[in-house]
């Protein structure tokens, strides 16, 4: 009850610090909010400025510090955890480091906070690293209760932009001010007993976040053209040549912007969201593109996942100078990345654009610990942009469209992990920046790709809407984890296959997500065995008819299949005969080897393993067949043509 | 009306000249067989009874290749650069021969003296194609990639102008490409008809000659890459796109390369004759011993 009471007086004084401006209903629980007062000073490359927040206690436990996130600390210098992990430098240039200074730190009752904020490192003990701040409350947070802080503070943003950071008067502004951490409690993912979860910055890892509401008010030289990820509320002229922009935003994990005078802005609907691209000007020719490519990914994402819940969004192409800028998101705002010249047949930009914004679902909607579980941000969010580019760009031509070499987006993909000489040295149960051997991008992006692909060859593609729609429904705007993902797939694929695929999916998860093992079947041998009538000393009646029928072509075919890899995987199988007929057998794959034998007149003339290809985890596709006399021409003639090219070059190239 | 009949005397002794074609056209053959042969064993070995080619049938698929692992790049790219180098010095090995059978004087083509003259002349048309190949990629970087680098880094809009830079810039190195054409071939051909002469002296009797009658010469040159360019975006837009199906018809394929490389060749040797027709008299047949030494 008491509770109860905390939280009607809770949203009735938030709603009254933040009124409703753009959506109808709160999307979140809005757990955190933010007010920030900005100047953006061009000269010394620093945003300085005021932040009023909030943070309330929902747990049931009382609380008596908060955690709060100085991602730009760590640029502040080589001995940061980001960069003692990058093995690189922020530069040695005095404007060349980034970071973030507090400069006051009070509470509602202005009570000064500085004294009890320490810089922690839960990850590490790196005494030298300054990403996450705690701070003792003067009385710790009931359940219930909303701790309000006030910050004066400066952001210098670095100069070797890493998704942030400035190039000359270009600036893109990201994860940039002091952000609460998120306090987990029982029912939200793995947590038991309630703690922060904030992470230090990780060279390799991404975000966390609470679903929060932003207003902001940016001042800085009007000559720049801004874009960032709230809605414009107001604009006006300042003193000495500057503008202040005041933006709202609501239900995103933050507020990112940029500024650059280079930009030219293009707009665009999708029903009724209103898109906005802010692209150099250089670069009109890529305008059409960008925008079908997004137009594309929202219908896409639409139909078959859930509802885009914001009437904007707004996204950017940086310039080459603010490259490091590009391919990056946060959700109403994200980057892409193209160039003046690129051929159409090059889908690369389109993409970058499809999967950018895809993460406005998979971590902006569905807001999973990227630090902890980036398959569940990448992977998922890399499944659907295979589908969408493969859906829109040509189900052999998603990346590559060119009549001489086409290549969809699943197979780039899934070379990635395939080709990987490092794809058995971990599992997908391990944080972002564990991944040994540099397979963090190979594991969380192409490896948990291609396994929901292998399961969408399993399950079907209808069933994979179904189950990412039942996500969508129970865990929008939440923080689901890897395991209510696969709650849901388990429930979902229950409700519509029964158990055609046993009591729950975990045989699968546990072999692909979290098991090191690979998936490989091998046809070993096709044997075709004449059958012979009795001959010699016949002591038992042989059960055969050989009545009526030329003995001599009696066959007794087999095909023997292997199992080389770990993971067991149900495949079809084909087999066909000299005859013409087929028969298509399945396999539960558990067995180290099966042999399918049939008796009759025809001998076998091929098999295929997976024959339309469904399992994406085959490491090896070339042992899935067998034919007895294969058709080499496709061979023979890419040989021909290469002794031509090789011939043509030699008496081109000698002047 | 000059480079007319320039044009036809460069016809009339690259028909001449056949056996030298074929000769050169033979070793191009033989030297892609030193990769061709093992890489189709090692295909046929690699698929083995596989029908994952299949997915060949209409054109090239990363993912058949990327089963064969590093085995096929293994030897692939070292091959070929190994196949591109002998390539390079025996063409000029080979042009050698080809430029000594277009002199004026040249009489009766005869292999044996193709040959020797190929032999004779080889450090010198090795140096000459060395230093022209350099002079093209050189400028190439400076007049086509650096402007589109500059163009791809290139911010903001102000008037387009990294794009007409690149424009203006890769237009002049087309124009230029024909220039380099002709000192290479005069060089050679002054060579051949002065076989005392050293590489360095025939190259800057290539530049000296191509300006003394640019002009026509320019000209001639424009009218006769502008064919060989012709019929290689003939071949380009062609044979990459054939898919023959069957045997037969891959071995089709085959003949027709072959018999567009013939071409290629034909085209080549009568821009040589053509241009050593046109630079004629060499200098003195009999250079005295001074001049040898030079
Ligand atoms: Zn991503």
């Amino acid at each position: 009850m008491r509770k109860n009471l905390y939280l009607f007086f809770l949203i009735i004084s938030t709603h009254l610090c933040y009124p409703q401006i753009i959506n109808k209903i709160p999307l979140s629980e809005r757990i955190t909010g933010y007010q920030i007062d900005v100047q953006l000073d061009p000269v010394r490359k620093c945003i300085n400025g005021t932040l009023k927040g909030y943070w309330v206690n929902k747990s049931p436990e009382t609380v008596p510090d908060i955690r709060m996130h100085l991602y730009m600390n760590a640029f502040r210098s080589n001995r940061s955890t980001f960069y003692k992990e990058a093995g690189d430098s922020p530069g040695i240039n005095e404007t060349d480091p980034g970071w973030i200074e507090i400069f006051s730190f009070t509470d509602n009752q202005n009570r000064d906070l500085l004294p009890s904020m320490k810089f922690i490192s839960p990850d590490d003990g790196n005494p030298e690293d300054r990403t996450v701040i705690s701070v003792t409350l003067p009385e710790p947070a009931k359940p219930g209760d909303t701790v309000f802080v006030n910050i004066v503070f400066e952001t210098k943003l670095p100069s070797r932009i890493i998704r942030t950071g400035f190039s000359d008067d270009f600036y893109f502004v990201a994860q940039w001010f002091p952000k609460f951490g998120v306090y987990e409690f029982e029912g939200i993912r793995y947590a038991g007993k309630g703690e922060w979860n904030c992470h230090q910055f990780h060279r390799n890892s991404e975000f966390y976040s609470y679903h929060s509401v932003y207003d902001v008010t940016i001042t800085l030289p009007e000559k720049f053209i801004v874009g960032s990820g709230g809605m414009l509320i107001s604009e006006e002229k300042s003193a000495n040549n500057t503008k202040k922009l005041t933006y709202r935003a609501e239900d995103i994990v933050d507020f990112a912007w940029t500024a650059w005078p280079g930009y030219s802005v293009f707009k665009d609907k999708w029903n009724n969201v209103d898109i906005t691209l802010l692209i150099p000007g250089n670069r009109i020719n890529q305008v059409e593109r960008q925008l079908t490519a997004v137009r594309n990914a929202l219908e896409y994402l639409d139909r078959n996942v859930g509802p885009y819940p914001w009437q904007y969004l707004t996204f950017v192409d940086p310039p080459a100078k603010g490259g490091g800028a590009g391919g990056m998101e946060y959700t109403t705002l994200f980057t892409s990345s193209s160039s003046p010249v690129m051929p159409p047949f090059i889908h690369v930009p389109e993409m970058v654009t499809v999967h950018e914004f895809g993460h406005a679902y998979f971590m902006g909607i569905l807001a999973s610990n990227e630090f902890e579980e980036p398959w569940l941000d990448e992977g998922v969010n890399s499944y659907w942009e295979v589908r969408m580019m493969d859906y829109y760009y040509g189900s052999k031509s998603g990346m590559i469209d060119h009549p001489l070499l086409k290549i969809p987006d699943i197979t780039s993909t899934r070379l990635g992990y395939v080709s990987s000489p490092s794809r058995q040295a971990t599992t997908n149960a391990e944080y972002s920046w564990n991944y040994p051997h540099g397979t963090y991008g190979m594991m969380s992006y192409q490896k948990a790709a291609i396994i929901l692909h292998t399961l969408t060859g399993i399950v079907g593609e209808e069933t994979m809407n179904e189950i990412f729609r039942e996500y969508y429904r129970k865990w929008a705007f939440k923080h689901p984890s890897g395991k209510d993902f696969i709650d849901v797939a388990n429930e979902v694929v229950r409700k519509i296959h029964g158990d055609r695929f046993g009591q729950d999916l975990n045989w699968f998860f546990d072999q692909t997500l979290y098991g090191t093992g690979i998936c490989d079947y091998k046809v070993a041998d096709i044997i075709n065995q004449k059958l012979r009538k009795p001959e010699g000393r016949i002591d038992s009646h042989d059960t055969l008819s050989y009545e009526g029928t030329d003995t001599d072509s009696l066959y007794s075919a087999t095909v023997q299949l292997e199992r080389i890899g770990e993971v067991t995987l149900p495949v079809e199988v084909l087999i066909h005969f000299e005859d013409g007929t087929e028969k298509q057998e399945e396999w539960d794959g558990k067995s180290r080897y099966r042999d399918f034998t049939y008796t009759g007149t025809a001998k076998i003339e091929w098999v295929k393993i997976d024959p339309q290809f469904k399992i994406k985890m085959d490491v090896n596709y070339k042992n899935n067949s067998m034919k007895l006399n294969p058709d080499r021409t496709p061979l023979k003639r890419l040989v021909k043509k290469f002794v031509a090219f090789i011939q043509f070059f030699i008496t081109l190239n000698a002047v | 009306m000059k480079i007319i009949n320039f044009l036809n005397t460069g016809i009339s002794r690259a028909v001449k000249s056949w056996k030298g074609i074929l000769i050169i056209w033979i070793f191009s053959l033989i030297l892609a067989g030193f990769i061709s042969f093992p890489l189709s064993s090692v295909l046929k070995r690699s698929f083995g009874n596989s029908m994952v080619t299949e997915r060949l049938m209409d054109g090239l698929d990363v993912e058949v290749f990327a089963d064969l692992g590093s085995n096929l790049s293994a030897f692939l790219f070292p091959g070929l650069f190994f196949v591109f180098l002998i390539g390079f010095i025996l063409t000029s090995f080979l042009n050698g021969g080809l430029f000594d059978s277009f002199r004026e004087d040249a009489g009766e083509f005869s292999v044996s003296a193709f040959l020797s003259s190929g032999a004779r002349n080889f450090w010198s048309f090795l140096l000459i194609a060395i230093i022209i190949r350099m002079i093209i990629y050189f400028t190439g970087v400076l007049f086509v990639g650096i402007p589109l680098i500059l163009l791809l880094m290139e911010n903001s809009t102000p008037g387009n102008s990294p794009l007409i830079i690149l424009i203006i810039t890769s237009s002049l190195y087309f124009v230029m490409l024909p220039v380099l054409l002709l000192v290479a071939d005069y060089a050679r051909a002054g060579k051949a008809a002065n076989p005392g002469w050293s590489g360095f002296k025939a190259l800057g009797f290539g530049f000296s000659k191509t300006f003394d009658r640019f002009g026509n010469s320019y000209l001639m040159m424009i009218i006769l890459t502008l064919a060989h360019v012709l019929f290689i975006l003939l071949v380009i837009n062609t044979i990459p796109f054939w898919k023959p199906q069957t045997g037969k018809g891959v071995f089709l394929m085959f003949l027709i390369t072959q018999l567009l490389l013939i071409i290629n060749l034909a085209l080549k040797a009568w821009r040589y004759a053509s241009v050593t027709a046109s630079g004629e008299p060499y200098c003195r047949k009999n250079a005295p011993v001074s001049d040898l030494a030079d």
